[in-house]
């Protein structure tokens, strides 16, 4: 890369300051003091790498002078030009790349090889002061970019490379912080704690689970208890639940067993009969009312007339009243039409001949104005129009082209001239070739100066392979006594005890840990089953107390109910209580009966009485219909006799037969009540007998009932009623006896329970201290710690101080086995670094032997090549000898300006060549143009006189123009439009006066028709119309309503022969319901369907009673059970058990919750127990964790290898590199102190320089000049270095010779410029013998000087060496 | 007559699991359950089949600390055989000796035999009146057993078929402590029908003839380790006259192992890996059709998201995504860990002739390689930046050990990821 220039706007003393047209080689800027050297230092920095802002301690060199704080750089690369431009301000940044394009800061980091700002700062571009500190050469990144660059190419660096392998490392394993090993480790720890407590807490397992099977036991024992009675209870329950169904099923049954004679009757007959009688009274109704509806209908009928005469013209009259609007219409358009005509004639009459002369309105009506003649003349015009502006175009190409040919020929002439005018060149292939020599010769002269740079190099390479191999050996000698120190230390060590027995001994502490631990929970387990067992004890004390005097209250109750008086059995009770309220029930039914019976004898002596009031008539009904059977029979044996021809005896027969008949009608309309009321006291009889047997029955039972109770005849109701308490009485004097006795049971069994559960209980204590299982755990936990301890050499069971004591010991022997150890380790590691040192000796001599005889061998055979090919190159340019670079590039510039100047005359001679052609071309073109422009002229006055042609013959004035002639027929248009609405106008007119005279005349004809008298007159036959249509109106009205009362006379006929069907109809409904009840009237028949009625709802509620039993018990054995338990009717018994069951419920509720929750809680514990003796999950969870251990482990051993690699790869390769960089230094101060000091060695903190006696200085040591002339070289042996890896940067220095005396600054000069070919140099200066001295050296040197009063500055032209101003 | 038997060993109960990572929490408990739950799922198979009975060789707990909810578990099952109808045979291996622990069973359900430790002992089996079998076995008294017992089983004379039951390292099988060790052919000259061995935990079929030599291998996987990986159960042996006519394995196991080898050639980057891994446990789950499986992933192969991976730490780029993507597809599927073992793109010797500083790094390998005096050197310079004390006690000496040339050849390629990474 080079600088070609700046253009600082503002910064520091600098201000519009501007540089153009740098070149290679020294550039040097003079300036006095505060001129702004150090500021343009500051700003070529600054542009390249950003501007310290104020959070640096930099200094930041605002603009004194006004403009913006900054400004740009112009660079060339690659022999492209790019801009750089920055400014203070934030974002400022841009740099413009030779296409135009913008690049990044990326780019321009690609720019300058990937150098950064500290390396830039401290070898390219430096101030004297930075010049003095071998420290800025020190720092890393100077030391890390430059080293990397040699080591992993532009831009990489193994240091970063190993940083991140560090970091990747302790994160995850260090000796001292957190790390995700430090991690793990913990919770490693936290496992096996979790681990040790778990195992502990796993004992107490079989004890928790023992204690869990018996409280679910209990629980269980109580929970059958209680089912059982909760199973009571709902028998109970059910029992009582069903009772009140039950006793209404009973009593139902009982009073439908009464009606079991009554009939059974539709369930609808009640309905049907209700129907009839409402059907026959409501049918009756309904005639009447028709009848009434017809004759009204009639008289109305015959009320209306009509008029047939006015009914015959009542077609025409419509259709002529329907014309009178029209007609209206008509009369008034014939008025307005005459105006309109007479004033439209008389103005086209006036307009006409404005057309032209001899126009009139027939003309106009003839002419053709369509728009198919408008378009033909359209036509003619764009035709007119096409052909005079060809004409004109024709006339302008001809004036241009001939205008152009003059120019191309008069530009011909001219470049001819001066061709034959320039001075002859030589040929571009010739120059091509020469080009090529050049562009071979110059890698070939880089080559050479490098092969002779190496064959320096290995020069040097040798001499030092032989110093490292003398160090190695020195090194490996060293390393001997050092390991051999460190053995004999180890040997004199006091003994110690062997790995082994440490890990023995650690596990006996580890093993005796927990098994204290265990002891210890053993020690608290056997005092808690101690304990356990007192309580225990405890217990069943309190059980046989508790049994005892449980028994005592048993024979003090037995006592109590042994004195109490005797009641009867409790079964002897419910028969008494069973027998009374059957004989309760007995007494009512004969209650009931005797009641019916004499209503029943009432009946009878009624109907007596009115049979007796009827006397003659006391045929039964039966006869009537014997009389008509008799008259059957004659009527078929008179028919016979006939088939028999037996005439007399059927004559006979048939007036038998006819007699009888009329006996029988006879018969019919008087004897039918005195029938009935002989059959209805018969009845009455039998229901009096039947009432008297069941009475004698019941009254037979009630005694056997009254017996049992220790009656003697049948007792009144309120002797029963005493009975029946004092049954209650004893009963429930005999529940409570039971109930006593039964408690008196269940508390002789609770003592039994008690004493064997007592006994249980002290057997359970017996068990808890003879088959004590801790206690034997505990004991044989003491064995184990004993056996256990004698590897600690502990003589009886140790204190847990004791076994900590010896943990510590044991650790405290770890600890030093560890130390000797790593002592071991380091010892070994001795060995092996001395075996390495011997190694690399040996190898160094090896290299020392190759490296000499590759000196003879390879680098001097290839100098001499490459002087040779370099020659060969050269004589084909014309030098005898290997060129300088600058003769060279003095060649190459002249042959490349030739070669510029050769190839601007060729495409001369080529542009002139095509000038010519051109005019040539231009010519023919003039000619062609106006012979085409004569033939398009004549074609135009041709079709001209064709349009006066047809003008002629279309009747078009010989005026009229294509323009004008749509303006001429839209005129005519407009007339004739006027003239055919004149035409229009008279035909409407004469059509209008037709139609109203033949209107009139139908008027009138129609009229005469109906009588009227005729007239002529218009206005009055629209009058005739009008009343002609009232008229036929009003008759048509008429006519409609004589139809519509027609019909509905013919629909009222019609509706009353259906009233008078429904009412014989309706009567026979009510004889057929009648019949069917078997009764004689409407009283009778409703008695008999209330009888039928009362048994229906006796059965259904029997039904339901059962339904409802069934739903509450259910069917099956147990529904069986409780009805058979029902029939005793044992109410209160039932009631009394409830309350018992009830009472144990109450009793054992609770009890089984308790029993359930302390069931419930045990099995918790047991889980819990369980949970945290999840020994797998914990166990499962430190493998885990051991298993990440050992992959982060690997991780570790793999990132420490790594780096381990890159570190060796990049100690070899600073071991190797740096002699390249010490070399080309060495070289360059040999030469500065005249071979006072001829070379240099690294230390990892410094330089050491070896002087020409051989003896070694530290650089820092060295006088100021000195050190600096050591520093400048070795930053310009660091810069070609880079260079050389990398790009060439620009060599800044802002007087860094001032130190340096004549002589030596004369070579520092020297070597300066032999440095310029490969970099750029710009020596910034405030002496002016220091520019003297370089001009002196090399008089190409150029030299920028600077003022304090600063302005635009352009530098030297290149002929001119020194421009001063 | 003709009759099946189930065989089964190495049941380990309540056994942690070894060598996996830390799993989800909804995983733990099928963890905790999976050797008792493999052990329930044997009786089950037993009674569904209605065998005629049963043998267990040997391993039935994992060491003297036998848990109780263990002893718990085997009891109960043996008791519901038992009450099937269906005798069990037992026999204690090295994991589980009978003078070493303690047991929480008092008494054994009526039909369990277990074996003691001073002879070989000789139980009937027996059906309706009639010897069906004998079974000879016996039982190790501490974990350490070199003595052949295999010499000490001989045929009964009575004329029915014969089971010798039997913990113990046949063929000297080098991936298992040579407890009882002994050979083929001193299993043959016992002259029984079956052997049914325990303590090799990948099955096997030592001898497919008469007599028939078996290993079930463990009832349930307890490690990713390969003898551990794949389905787990027992043995169901058919008897026809006296002869084994066909040997059938039944999976019994709960969790499975499992591991899958993944080439990223071809994969473009980290997402398409996340789906070919979802893919490969999709594949996995049909394999085991359902089971809980924890499974391996091992990235091999060359391509360029080897390079991806190298952007960050595995587990955060790779293994945590793709648990993540398991969760919300496959739950029955566990991913334990993802290993890279994948290479660069380029091959390393493409390096060597480019004069760099890689071609310098690998060199400086051969040379690391063909000197072990480097390498300890390497151990003594590098290897000891870690808090070793506890790190020792755990993981034994492999910090010490030597570098691997797998290894080096890993830290090669990581070395030249960080300075590509850096470039």
């Amino acid at each position: 890369m080079r600088l070609r220039g700046w253009h600082v706007e503002g910064f520091g003393l600098l201000h519009d300051f501007q540089v153009e047209g740098l070149s290679d080689g020294v550039t040097v800027v003079l300036g006095p003091n505060e001129a702004g050297k150090t500021s343009l230092l500051a700003f070529i920095r600054g542009a390249l790498f950003g501007y310290p802002d104020r959070r640096r301690r930099d200094r930041q060199y605002p603009p004194l002078r006004g403009g913006r704080h900054g400004g740009r750089l112009f660079v060339e690369s690659d022999q492209s030009m790019f801009v750089v431009e920055r400014f203070a301000s934030p974002s400022s940044f841009s740099l413009t790349q030779p296409d135009g394009a913008v690049g990044t800061e990326a780019d321009l980091h690609q720019l300058l090889g990937g150098v950064d700002a500290e390396l830039h700062r401290n070898v390219f571009a430096f101030s004297l002061t930075e010049l003095q500190e071998f420290a800025s050469l020190q720092v890393e990144g100077v030391r890390d970019r430059i080293f990397a660059a040699g080591v992993v190419g532009a831009g990489r660096s193994a240091r970063v490379a190993i940083g991140r392998l560090v970091s990747q490392r302790e994160e995850i394993g260090r000796r001292r912080g957190d790390c995700r090993i430090t991690t793990l480790r913990n919770r490693l720890r936290e496992l096996e704690e979790l681990l040790r407590d778990a195992k502990a807490r796993a004992t107490r397992h079989p004890e928790l689970r023992r204690a869990t099977d018996e409280l679910d036991e209990e629980q269980r024992r109580i929970g059958r208890d209680l089912a059982d009675a909760r199973r009571d209870m709902a028998h109970l329950d059910a029992l009582l639940t069903a009772w009140p169904d039950w006793d209404e099923r009973e009593q139902a049954e009982k009073e439908f067993e009464l009606l079991a004679d009554v009939p059974d009757l539709p369930n609808d007959l009640g309905t049907r009969l209700e129907s009839a009688l409402a059907d026959v009274r409501t049918q009756g109704d309904r005639h009447k009312a028709r009848e009434e509806s017809v004759f009204n209908l009639e008289r109305r009928l015959s009320d209306l007339r009509t008029d047939e005469q006015v009914a015959a013209v009542a077609q025409d009259v419509k259709r002529l009243a329907s014309q009178i609007g029209n007609i209206r219409t008509w009369r008034a358009r014939v008025g307005t039409l005459n105006t309109q005509y007479d004033v439209l004639q008389k103005r086209l009459a006036d307009e006409a001949p404005r057309l032209g002369p001899g126009w009139t309105l027939n003309s106009v009506r003839v002419f053709d104005a369509s728009i198919p003649a408008a378009q033909v003349i359209a036509d003619w015009g764009e035709r007119l129009d096409e052909s005079n502006q060809a004409v004109r175009e024709l006339e302008d190409e001809a004036r241009r082209s001939d205008s152009n040919t003059k120019e191309l020929a008069d530009e011909w002439s001219r470049r001819l001239e001066a061709l034959k005018r320039a001075s002859p060149l030589d040929d571009l292939q010739t120059l091509s070739e020469r080009d090529a020599a050049v562009r071979r010769l110059r890698p070939r002269l880089a080559l050479l100066v490098q092969v002779r740079a190496e064959l320096q190099a290995a020069t040097q390479r040798v001499s030092d392979a032989s110093r490292r191999a003398d160090a190695a050996k020195a090194d490996a000698e060293r390393i001997d006594a050092e390991m051999e120190q460190r053995s004999s230390a180890i040997r004199n060590s006091p003994e110690l005890p062997t790995p082994d027995q440490i890990a023995i001994w650690e596990r006996g502490v580890r093993d005796l840990r927990t098994a204290l631990a265990e002891l210890a929970a053993g020690h608290a387990d056997l005092r808690a089953a101690n304990q356990r067992a007192l309580d225990v004890e405890e217990r069943a004390t309190e059980a046989e107390q508790s049994a005892a005097s449980a028994a005592a209250e048993i024979d003090r109750r037995d006592k109590i109910l042994a004195e109490a008086n005797s009641v009867p059995e409790a079964e002897v009770i419910s028969s008494g209580e069973r027998t009374a309220r059957e004989l309760r029930r007995r007494l009512a039914d004969l209650d009931v009966l005797s009641r019916d019976l004499r209503v029943a004898q009432d009946r009878r002596a009624d109907r007596q009485r009115d049979d007796q009031l009827r006397a003659p008539a006391l045929v039964m009904p039966g006869l009537k219909r014997k009389i008509a059977v008799a008259v059957g029979v004659l009527v078929v044996l008179a028919v016979v006799l006939l088939i028999l021809s037996q005439v007399a005896a059927a004559v006979v027969a048939i007036v038998v037969a006819i007699a009888g008949m009329v006996i029988a009608f006879a018969l019919s309309g008087v004897t039918t009540p005195a029938a009935d009321g002989s059959a209805g006291t018969a009845e009455a009889d039998r229901n009096i007998q039947e009432l008297s047997d069941r009475i004698s029955l019941l009254n037979e039972s009630a005694k056997s009932l009254a017996a049992k109770l220790g009656f003697s005849e049948l007792p009144d109701r309120a002797e029963l009623e005493d009975t029946v308490d004092m049954l209650g009485v004893q009963y429930r004097a005999r529940q409570e006896r039971d109930r006593e006795a039964s408690a008196i049971e269940q508390l002789r069994v609770a003592v039994e329970q008690t004493r064997a559960r007592a006994a249980q209980i002290t057997k359970l204590a017996r068990d808890a201290q003879g088959d004590n299982a801790v206690s034997q755990r505990v004991c044989e936990l003491e064995a184990v710690i004993l056996t256990n301890a004698k590897v600690l050499a502990f003589a009886e069971l140790p204190t847990v101080a004791a076994l900590e004591e010896k943990a510590a010991e044991v650790r405290e022997f770890a600890d030093k086995i560890r130390e000797r150890e790593m002592e071991m380790s380091a010892v070994r590691a001795l060995e092996h670094e001395s075996t390495r040192a011997r190694n690399l000796s040996v190898r160094l001599e090896k290299e020392f032997m190759d490296l000499t005889s590759d000196i003879t061998s390879n680098h001097k055979v290839r100098v001499s090549e490459c002087e040779e090919a370099t020659i060969a190159i050269a004589r084909t340019l014309g030098l005898l000898e290997i060129p300088e670079p600058a003769e060279l590039e003095e060649a190459a510039k002249q042959i490349d300006d030739q070669l510029r100047v050769r190839r601007d005359r060729d495409r001369e001679v080529e542009l002139v060549e095509a000038l010519r052609r051109s005019a040539d071309a231009g010519r023919t073109v003039v000619e062609e143009t106006l012979a085409t422009l004569a033939t398009r002229r004549e074609e135009h006055e041709l079709l001209r006189a064709n349009w006066s042609t047809w003008k002629a013959s279309n009747g078009c004035p010989e005026a009229l123009r294509p323009e004008t002639a749509l303006q001429f027929f839209a005129s005519v248009e407009r007339l004739r439009e006027s003239v055919g609405q004149l035409d229009s106008m008279a035909a409407e007119r004469t059509k209008i006066q037709t139609e109203l005279s033949d209107y009139s005349e139908n008027v009138f004809t129609v009229a005469e028709r109906v009588g009227l008298p005729r007239t002529s007159e218009l206005a009055l036959a629209e009058d005739v119309v009008e009343g002609l249509r009232e008229r036929v109106e009003a008759d048509a009205g008429l006519r409609v309503e004589r139809t519509r009362i027609g019909s509905e006379l013919e629909r009222a006929r019609h509706a009353l022969a259906n009233t008078e069907r429904d009412c014989v109809t309706a009567a026979n409904t009510f004889d057929s319901v009648l019949f069917e009840a078997g009764a004689v009237d409407e009283r009778d028949c409703r008695a008999r369907i209330d009888k039928s009625r009362l048994k229906v709802d006796l059965a259904k509620r029997v039904q339901e009673s059962e339904y409802r039993l069934r739903s509450r018990l259910g069917i099956g054995p147990q529904a069986d059970v409780v009805r058979t338990e029902l029939r005793s009717g044992e109410r209160q018994e039932w009631d009394a058990r409830k309350s018992d069951c009830k009472g144990m419920l109450a009793r054992s509720q609770p009890l089984h919750e308790d029993a359930l929750r302390r069931h419930q809680t045990a099995i918790e514990s047991l889980s819990a127990l369980e949970r945290e003796c999840d020994v797998v999950t914990i166990a499962t969870e430190r493998e885990a964790v051991v298993a990440e251990m050992r992959d982060a482990m690997s991780e570790w051993r793999l990132l420490a290898i790594a780096q381990s690699l890159v570190q060796s790869t990049l100690r070899r390769y600073e071991v190797e590199r740096q002699p390249a960089v010490l070399t080309r230094t060495a070289s360059s101060f040999s030469r500065i102190t005249e071979g006072r000091y001829h070379s240099l060695v690294t230390r990892e903190d410094g330089i050491d320089v070896i002087a020409a006696d051989g003896s070694r200085l530290d650089a820092a040591a060295l006088s100021r000049g000195t050190a600096e002339q050591l520093y400048l070289c070795l930053r310009l042996a660091l810069a070609a270095e880079f260079g050389r890896l990398s790009v060439p940067l620009p060599f800044v220095m802002d007087d860094v010779l001032v130190n340096f005396d004549p002589e030596r600054a004369k070579r520092a000069a020297e070597i300066l410029l032999a440095a310029a070919p490969d970099h750029q140099i710009l020596l910034f200066t405030c002496h002016p013998e220091t520019v003297d001295l370089f001009v002196s050296l090399d008089s190409s040197t150029r030299v920028i000087e600077i003022q304090r009063q600063l302005r635009k500055v352009i530098p030297n032209p290149p002929d001119t060496a020194v421009q001063r101003s | 007559m003709n009759f099946q038997f189930m065989h089964a060993a190495d049941l380990h109960l309540d056994t942690p699991f070894s060598g996996m990572h830390r799993v989800d929490a909804s995983l733990v408990e099928t963890l905790r359950d999976a050797t008792t739950q493999a052990f329930e799922n044997l009786v089950a198979a037993a009674i569904e089949r209605s065998v005629a009975f049963v043998v267990i060789a040997g391993d039935i707990y994992d060491g003297p600390d036998r848990g109780v909810r263990a002893q718990l578990a085997f009891r109960n099952g043996l008791d519901r055989l038992a009450r099937s109808g269906i005798p069990s045979f037992v026999v204690h291996g090295n994991h589980d000796p009978v003078e070493e622990g303690w047991s929480a069973v008092r008494k054994w359900p009526d039909g369990v035999s277990v074996f003691g430790t001073e002879e070989v002992s000789v139980i009937p089996v027996v059906r309706n009146g009639q010897t069906l079998a004998l079974v000879h076995g016996i039982s190790y008294p501490r974990r350490a057993v070199s003595e052949n017992l295999a010499l000490r089983f001989r045929r009964n004379p009575e004329a029915c078929f014969q089971v010798g039951l039997l913990h113990c390292n046949a063929g000297a099988n080098a991936d298992h402590a040579a407890y009882s060790p002994c050979s083929i052919e001193d299993l043959l000259a016992s002259n029984l029908d079956y052997w049914a061995l325990g303590h090799v935990h990948l099955r096997q079929n030592l001898r497919e003839s008469r007599p028939w030599i078996a290993y079930p291998g463990s009832l349930q996987g307890l490690s990713p380790k390969p003898s551990e990986r794949g389905a787990k159960g027992a043995l169901v042996i058919d008897v026809v006259e006296q002869l084994v006519t066909g040997v059938e394995f039944v999976p019994l196991d709960v969790v499975r192992f499992d591991e899958v080898e993944i080439d990223i050639a071809g994969i473009p980057d980290v997402i398409g890996l996340l789906d070919r891994i979802v893919e490969a446990a999709l594949n996995t789950a049909e394999v085991h059709m359902g089971r809980a499986v924890v499974l391996r992933v091992a990235l091999t192969g060359r391509g360029i998201v080897h390079q991806d991976m190298r952007r960050g730490h595995i587990r955060d780029l790779v293994l945590n995504p793709a648990r993540a993507a398991l969760a919300a597809t496959i739950k029955t599927v566990w991913l334990d860990v993802v290993k890279d073992r994948s290479s660069p793109e380029s091959d390393i010797e493409s390096l060597r002739g480019r004069g760099d500083f890689a071609a310098d790094l690998v060199e400086t390998v051969d040379l690391l390689l063909d000197s072990p005096e480097k390498r300890s050197a390497l151990i003594a310079t590098h290897l000891h930046g870690l808090p070793t004390g506890e790190l020792r006690r755990l993981l034994g000496d492999a910090l010490d050990v030597e570098p691997t040339a797998d290894e080096i050849r890993l830290a090669l390629e990581m070395a030249l990821d960080r300075i590509t990474e850096i470039e």
